[in-house]
């Protein structure tokens, strides 16, 4: 049996004007909305959707991430300082970390056991972001006001999910 | 033709499908009013996620499936006017339901509250896993029975395939594409994990599984939209505006609805931009298959008034038949569905993902889909089902126009109110939004409107299952001949009626959209986390 019936006349029957100019709506709404949210982080290149990820071993990133929480828990973080963050069942390994407003800071996630969600809300803010085992995820972010924002874990990582946030002072 | 074979196995599926929905609405109903802030109802957090992974999984999976399958063999059975193999027949439904028993077990004993979702390493009991197998495989066995008996309708008839068979049809491919993602994540990573604390790669498994996460959103409205198309006309007197238009829109869910999972990735780490890019694209192509349904039935509508010779631009509107259930609740299904789409367009969007991912935004969105245009559907077309099916007049006709309408004030209200909290960051999946004092006051407020609208869509619920149960159980003897339902169109078939080639086409757009990213993730190497319970 052919794929494809033959001959061709059987099989093929005009579409009518009104389902052709529907077709051709349909299609260019889709070509609409696909070409306006693609090319925002084209036009813009903070609009980009981060995705760079690293390898990474739990047990030393758990150090880095501790060290860095006792240096700078509930202080300033300086610019060009980077920031490691680890996730763990049910807390942040930083309880509260202060930030300058307008700065670029480059940030480094990571989890030591289960999935976990950053959200950062805030000051009309909402942003969300994986937090995985086995990966490092870097990005920068720059906060617009000061503030204070809290980050809570919004992936579902256990009976304490509920109860597992940090804050974010952003300071002028 | 006698179908008292495949009459009992809808019978046996629908009233399944019925009590799954009562015992997940009640789960709903407990984690809406844990929810709310003060109400005199609060689950600890492990109840809570028990709750949430019971209804997840009895209302997403186990009732939509069920129902669907219900479905199937009563259209195809009636409208092909066969009969379908009886082994293969039982056989699948007793692995389907011997699957689910094991799952609601292990969920019931509370040692598997990982959520519908159950992303790993959290770690639930074998059980729990090993009941999804099974019950796939039921599936799976079903599907086989459906298109044996339609090969066998294909050779002898050579004719077009009517429209309510090509979208089972369409269903069952779209299953049969996507769950060998799942069956992959749970034979290769989770039972391992879970009979033998092996570790699991995270974004490997995440991979899979939204391989056929997202598929299965279609798997669950194709069949209310194959039912929008079979009742609308009946329902209005007329034909189809289009007999084409709906195939053209079931093909191009065949080719586009699988190769786009990894848009529910995009803020995962280790995944190129230029996949993320790619798939995004290719969801939008998904959205023209949804406008040329919508275009297909309000024509149909339009067209039945004009035929009847109105004259006004929308009175057809105004006459249409609103104090009928049917068409009542397809309409409001059809209403909610729109507004579900134009959130769905934002969820999808490569760059606005980020600030709706994860919060009661998305919890508003899948209620107005598949807890609204699939269950509100799947509810009025049981008015229907039950006198043809199991020959039982429906007892409280008065109901029947009710249930619909405060479904819809319900969902309305339900609705509304999470996508707003959604976007002032309000989290889905917690048992607590309190967050110790630092909820801001109106995540507090949203959630005690969420709560009345939760509650009317309860009521409206218990109704439906009240109102059908009983007239299964006691309503009196209808003698109603199904097959006349359907029409016997006997046309000769097109392109469209080849679903070899579409499938073809489709394995081809699906081999292109994820061999990247799996290379990608392969090449990385992987790094297994070790299992944890949650
Ligand atoms: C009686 C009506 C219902 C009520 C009151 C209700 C309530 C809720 C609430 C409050 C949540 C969010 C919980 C959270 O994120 O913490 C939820 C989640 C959910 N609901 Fe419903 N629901 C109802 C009906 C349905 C129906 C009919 C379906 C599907 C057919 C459904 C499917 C889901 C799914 C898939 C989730 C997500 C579970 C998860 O996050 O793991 N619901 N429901
Ligand atoms: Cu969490
Ligand atoms: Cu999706």
């Amino acid at each position: 049996m052919p794929l494809i019936p033959k001959p061709v006349e059987e099989w093929y029957k005009e579409f009518s004007k009104q389902e052709k100019i529907w077709i051709a709506i349909a299609l260019a709404v889709a070509i609409i909305l696909a070409a306006t949210t693609l090319s925002w982080p084209l036009i813009d290149p903070k609009h980009e959707v981060p995705s760079s990820a690293r390898e990474f071993n739990p047990t030393a990133y758990k150090e880095i991430a501790n060290n860095f929480s006792s240096i700078y828990n509930g202080k300033l973080v300086p610019p060009n300082t980077d920031i490691y963050i680890a996730a763990q069942q049910y807390f942040w390994s930083i309880s509260t970390l202060v930030l300058k407003k307008g700065v670029d800071y480059r940030f480094h996630l990571g989890s030591l056991d289960v999935i976990h969600g950053f959200t950062i809300v805030g000051n009309g803010t909402v942003y969300s972001i994986m937090v995985m085992p086995g990966m490092e995820y870097v990005f920068t972010m720059n906060f617009k006001n000061a503030g204070t924002y809290y980050v809570i874990c919004s992936e579902y990582c256990g009976y304490g999910h509920g109860s597992m946030r940090m804050v974010i002072e952003v300071v002028a | 033709m006698n179908f008292k074979l495949e009459d009992r196995f809808s019978k046996i599926a629908i009233v399944f499908a019925f009590t799954v929905l009562a015992i997940g609405g009640m789960f709903g109903l407990l984690q809406l009013l844990t929810r709310t802030p003060y109400s005199p109802i609060q689950l600890s957090p492990d109840q809570y996620y028990l709750s949430l992974t019971a209804h997840g999984v009895l209302l997403a999976i186990v009732w939509t499936a069920f129902f669907i399958m219900g479905l199937a063999v009563f259209v195809i059975s009636r409208e092909l006017n066969i009969n379908l193999n009886k082994y293969l027949l039982q056989g699948s439904l007793i692995l389907s339901i011997v699957g689910v028993i094991m799952t609601t077990a292990a969920i019931l004993s509370g040692t598997s509250n990982v959520l519908y979702t159950f992303y790993p390493p959290m770690n639930a009991s074998a059980l729990f896993y090993l009941g999804l197998t099974i019950l796939i495989l039921g599936t799976w066995i079903f599907a086989a029975t459906i298109f044996l008996a339609f090969i066998r309708w294909k050779k002898a008839t050579k004719s077009a395939i009517p429209i309510a068979t090509f979208g089972v049809l369409t269903t069952l491919i779209i299953w049969l594409e996507a769950t060998p993602g799942v069956a992959i994540e749970v034979i290769k990573d989770l039972i391992p994990m879970s009979l033998f604390n092996t570790p699991v790669d995270v974004l490997e498994a995440r991979t899979y599984f939204w391989y056929f996460g997202h598929p299965l959103v279609y798997f669950w409205l194709l069949p209310a939209i194959t039912l929008w198309y079979f009742f609308i006309p009946r329902l209005l007197n007329t034909k189809l505006y289009s007999e084409r238009l709906p195939k053209v829109a079931f093909i191009l869910f065949i080719l586009f609805s699988t190769p786009v999972g990894i848009h529910h990735q995009f803020v995962d780490p280790g995944i190129a931009n230029q996949y993320k890019f790619l798939q995004s694209v290719l969801t939008y192509l998904v959205t023209i298959p949804s406008f040329l349904t919508a275009f297909t039935l309000l024509a149909t509508m339009e067209k039945s008034y004009r035929e009847r010779g109105g004259k006004s631009l929308f009175g057809w509107i105004k006459e249409l038949p609103w104090r009928d259930s049917v068409f009542a609740g397809i309409a409001f299904s059809m209403i909610l569905f729109a507004f579900g789409g134009i959130g769905g367009i934002i969820n999808a969007s490569y760059t606005l993902n980020a600030l709706v991912h994860n919060t009661t935004w998305i919890v508003g969105h899948f209620h107005l889909t598949v807890a609204t245009a699939v269950t509100l559907t799947f509810m009025v077309s049981s008015y229907v089902l039950i006198p043809a099916i199991f020959n039982k007049a429906i007892i409280f006709k008065k109901l029947t126009v009710l249930q619909p309408y405060l479904w819809f004030i319900g969902m309305t209200i339900f609705s509304t109110a999470f996508h707003i909290a959604g976007l002032y960051g309000m989290p889905r999946r917690t048992a607590d939004i309190l967050y110790g004092g630092l909820a801001p006051s109106i995540w507090i407020e949203l959630a005690q409107i969420a709560a009345i609208g939760g509650v009317i869509l309860w009521v409206s619920g218990v109704i439906f299952i009240f109102n059908s149960g009983t007239s299964i159980l006691k309503g009196a003897h209808v003698a109603m001949d199904a097959g006349s339902l359907f029409e016997k169109v006997n046309e000769k078939e097109t392109i469209l009626d080849r679903i070899s080639v579409w499938v073809i086409l489709a394995i081809i757009i699906i081999i292109l959209a994820y061999v990247f990213p799996f290379l990608q993730i392969y090449s990385r190497g992987l790094s297994p986390a070790p299992p944890l319970p949650p």
